[in-house]
């Protein structure tokens, strides 16, 4: 894999931004903790008491270290397209992506993807509210029904178009950006195209998002079980769940790299080939 | 209902098999009937009173509960502001007393009405010994479910729906107080004989047995009795679902609604588990049914009650997930079918005996259940105890108060429930490890068992602990805690080890005084740790204080807890790295556990492990959030 530091570099930036993210709390709960001979093992013993104690105690202190740690979440959310456009570029020229086209990435494409994920945004909003009004109806039909687990089926199945519109505009959005990444203008307008390109094709644009989608949170599952099974233990067992969880982040980092490659060859062909934004240099030959 | 079939229920007697039977004090003859389109039931119900005071009796008085809930004006209203357990109040209830006869004599007009509260003044006094009977027509307006009872579109849960009369103390006064939004009930043991009579094909439950059933025209008649009980409620609905089981000697009938079956079978599984757990711990339960009425999630304000030989649930469908809440409803329920059911204390001026011992006991069992770490909660990885529940309830709860105190004498409706509820079961907890928890069981068992089918109360109580357990469990850390609002907090301030040196200064050797040489390490090598724990706030007790050394070895040294702080010094060939106070969590009544522990300088846990699930915990969200 010719691009394989682009995403080994986006990983490692989401695990420095994580740091940055838990570094407030963490430093609190050190400050609270750190002085026992046993550490933060007391948080898994004796039914989670002591992890109540400190959650109870210190209830002020915590939520202004959340409060922290929301900022540093914000901002990495306003850097993250970047990490995006870094590995949808690498998937289009085929080669990594050194320091210079990224500041390039940066420059040229930052505020364009921020409007495509705004764009995004609305329209979750508008799926959000076709599975409300969707539920309201089931709500209302359902009303005199006996069976608790009946109502409640359909509440769920009166909810799924709603689920299944928000993947395909999700898939939407990465197929939007990596026609921006291969040149394509007018953020907005891209973004409406691959929607109307995915509604028109939803298993063949939202099909494969959503298997990665399912195959990310079958690992993440496994990581809660792995966490259920060896957390609170010390030792080995410590290590080894680490291992585990950063293996899983790092999983779920290739499977969405797997999905940008296959975004990054869908999408309309838009009827004016825009002028590309930045030069596109076709990786030289050896 | 005529005189003769009066007799004939209080002559027949009981037909549940009991061993110590309660004195019959308060025995109802009534005919119900439930319209379901106005959700009210008229009935007529004859009680006999039998004065087994010492003083002659000149007035009857009756709870009229349903009245709380007439407007927003009444007190119970104002207290709780009309919100109770998540549920407001939607229509309005209310119960009427229509007709009040006595020895052939209309009384109605005699008797004064104070809100939730009927004083009838007799013609003549009852003397000790003698009874008098009353016959009364009411109309009783169900709320939508709320506070226990009510109704929700055709289920009804009809509870505290008569004229009840308060329970007669020993000195002649009835124990009668206003219905105020934290209080219960407290009522005399007696027979009952109830006729309900609801449309045909509805389903009915209620306390006690059902003796007679039959339909008439578009209606059916059922009649219920049950003996050496102090109140009877009923349920009804056409879309019950039941189902019937036996455990041990309790026929058990479930009443649910269609839909519940996941959450009424794990509920009705508990049971089964439970019950036996209960006999043994608290003596037997002496009827030979017990009716489980599982609610409709939007009447869930009529759930988690119990009434004799009847509790109601509450469960929502995913409500349960990862969690026992819908088992601890149940064992709960079941719990008060000994603690008022059975040891029928007075609920509204002292809760700690009902709520807060089943509280405890419903958390030994769960524990027992499901495991101590997890009786509460196993979901992905968080873990949660009944204890760390009660923990965390009981901070709720905010400044301390004694737990022993009348119900409407907290000074929130939150506070109440925390104190009552969760700080009993600390303090038993905590009475427990510091007794034995056998011990302490086989004195509650005590205690359960010479006072069911009585009223006992708290001095009771804790005469009965007291000769079991010694005076200075109740002295240093029972009563405190009941009554003065007592904190118990043991801290470890310091822990500090030195390497021992040789001794400077002048040391006597061969009989002469001579100057030591310049101080050296001691060979071997030995070490002084010194180690200070201190109690804050009232509650006394004996504390197990772990000191840890550098090799792994640990050394348990027990301090008495009499004084505000103890100086642990130990010598040993390791340098310690810490010290814990109370390690096994025997004394949750603790209220830091936080401070509880402390390391010797450079000797800390740490916090990698937290630290290293909260990275993999943000890096989850970025991920979802992020490129």
């Amino acid at each position: 894999m010719k691009t394989w530091r682009t995403v080994l570099a986006v990983h490692l930036a989401v695990t420095v931004a994580a740091f940055a993210v838990v570094l407030p709390l963490g430093l609190l709960v050190d400050a609270l903790l750190g002085a026992r001979p046993d550490g933060d093992l007391a948080l898994w013993r004796h039914g989670g008491a002591v992890a109540a104690d400190l959650v109870m105690g210190n209830l002020p202190a915590l939520l202004g270290a959340l409060r922290s740690s929301a900022f540093f979440l914000a901002v990495f959310v306003l850097i993250s397209p970047v990490g995006t456009a870094a590995l949808l570029d690498a998937h289009v020229r085929g080669a990594d992506v050194g320091a210079g086209r990224l500041f390039e990435l940066i420059r040229t494409l930052w505020s364009k993807l921020m409007a495509q994920r705004i764009a995004l945004i609305v329209a979750l909003g508008l799926a959000a509210a076709t599975g409300i009004a969707l539920q309201s109806l089931a709500e209302s039909f359902s009303r005199d029904w006996p069976s608790a687990a009946s109502r409640w089926s359909l509440r769920a199945a009166a909810f799924a178009p709603a689920l299944l519109l928000a993947a395909i505009f999700a898939a939407s959005l990465d197929v939007a950006q990596a026609m921006l990444v291969r040149g394509a203008t007018g953020p907005v307008r891209v973004f409406i195209a691959a929607a109307r390109w995915a509604v028109r094709h939803p298993i063949r644009c939202a099909g494969p998002y959503v298997l990665v989608l399912i195959a990310a949170s079958a690992v993440t599952l496994a990581g809660a079980a792995a966490a259920t099974d060896l957390g609170g233990r010390p030792g080995a067992a410590a290590i080894v769940l680490v291992l585990i969880h950063q293996a899983i982040a790092l999983g779920r980092t290739l499977l969405r790299f797997a999905w940008l490659g296959r975004a990054a060859r869908m999408g309309p062909s838009l009827t004016t080939p825009p002028a590309p934004s930045y030069a596109v240099s076709p990786p030289s030959d050896p | 209902m005529g005189r003769a079939l009066v007799l004939s229920v209080f002559l027949l007697g009981p037909l549940a098999a009991r061993a110590e039977p309660a004195d019959s004090t308060a025995d109802y003859v009534i005919r119900a009937r439930l319209d379901p389109e106005t959700h009210t039931v008229t009935g007529v119900e004859t009680v006999r009173l039998v004065n087994r005071s010492a003083r002659a009796v000149d007035q009857l008085v009756f709870h009229l509960y349903l009245n709380a809930f007439a407007n927003d004006e009444t007190l119970w209203m104002r207290e709780s502001r009309g919100e109770m357990r998540g549920a407001r109040l939607g229509e309005y209830g209310t119960i009427d007393v229509t007709g009040l006869d006595v020895r052939g004599t209309s009384l109605l007009d005699r008797a004064r009405l104070d809100e939730t509260l009927l004083h009838v003044p007799l013609p003549r006094p009852v003397e000790p010994g003698a009874s008098v009977e009353a016959e009364i027509a009411f109309t009783a307006r169900l709320p939508t479910a709320f506070a226990r009872t009510g109704f929700a579109g055709d289920f009804h849960m009809v509870a505290q729906w008569f004229p009840k009369l308060a329970l007669l103390s020993p000195d002649g006064t009835f124990a009668a107080r206003p219905y105020h939004a934290s209080h219960e009930y407290y009522a005399d043991f007696g027979a009952y004989e109830v006729t309900i009579d609801v449309p045909h094909g509805w389903i009915v439950g209620a306390t006690g047995e059902r003796v007679a059933a039959e339909r008439r025209s578009d209606r059916d008649v059922v009649v219920y009795r049950a003996a050496d009980v102090h109140d009877f409620a009923w349920a009804a609905s056409p879309r019950f679902e039941e189902r019937t089981f036996r455990a041990g000697r309790v026929k058990v009938r479930s009443l649910s609604q269609p839909g519940q079956s996941r959450q009424v079978e794990r509920q009705l599984r508990t049971i089964r588990r439970a019950l036996p757990r209960f006999e043994r711990l608290l003596g037997p339960y002496p009827y030979p049914v017990l009716t489980v009425v599982s609610p409709p999630e939007d009447a869930l304000g009529a759930g988690g009650m119990e009434y004799p030989t009847l509790i109601t649930t509450g469960s929502r469908f995913l409500g349960s997930i990862g969690n026992h809440f819908d088992e601890e409803v149940a064992v709960h329920e079941l719990g008060h079918q000994w603690f008022y059911g059975l040891v029928a204390t007075n609920e509204p001026d002292e809760a700690w005996l009902d709520e807060g011992l089943n509280t405890y006991v419903t958390g030994r069992i769960m524990d027992e259940l499901f495991g101590k770490r997890t009786s509460t909660a196993d979901f992905l990885g968080l873990r949660v105890g009944y204890g760390t529940l009660s923990r965390i309830a009981r901070r709720i709860g905010g400044a301390r108060e004694p737990v022993a105190q009348r119900s409407s004498d907290f000074s929130s409706l939150m506070s109440y429930a925390t104190h009552v509820y969760y700080g009993t079961d600390l303090l038993m907890r905590t009475l427990a490890g510091r007794v034995g928890e056998d011990r302490l069981s086989a004195s509650l068992g005590r205690y359960a068992r010479t006072t069911r089918m009585r009223h006992p109360a708290t001095q009771d109580l804790l005469a009965i602990l007291r000769e079991d357990l010694g005076d200075a469990p109740i002295r240093e850390l029972v009563e405190p805690v009941l009554l003065r609002a007592g904190r118990f907090d043991v801290r470890v301030a310091s822990v500090e080890s030195e390497r021992v040196m040789t001794v400077a200064g002048y040391v006597r050797r061969h009989g002469k005084r001579e100057l030591a040489g310049e101080p050296r390490p001691a060979r071997p090598p030995r070490y002084r740790t010194t180690v200070l724990v201190t109690r804050d706030g009232e509650v006394r007790s004996p504390v197990a204080v772990d000191v840890l050394f550098a090799n792994g070895s640990r050394r348990r040294v027990t301090w008495d807890g009499h004084e505000r702080w103890k100086r642990i010094e130990l010598v040993g060939p390791h340098p310690a790295t810490g010290a814990i106070a109370d390690p096994g969590l025997a004394l949750p009544l603790d209220e830091n556990l936080l401070d509880g522990s402390r390391a010797a300088p450079g000797s800390a846990g740490g916090t990698s492990r937290l630290w290293l699930r909260l990275m993999y915990l943000a890096q989850t969200v970025l991920q979802v959030l992020g490129p």
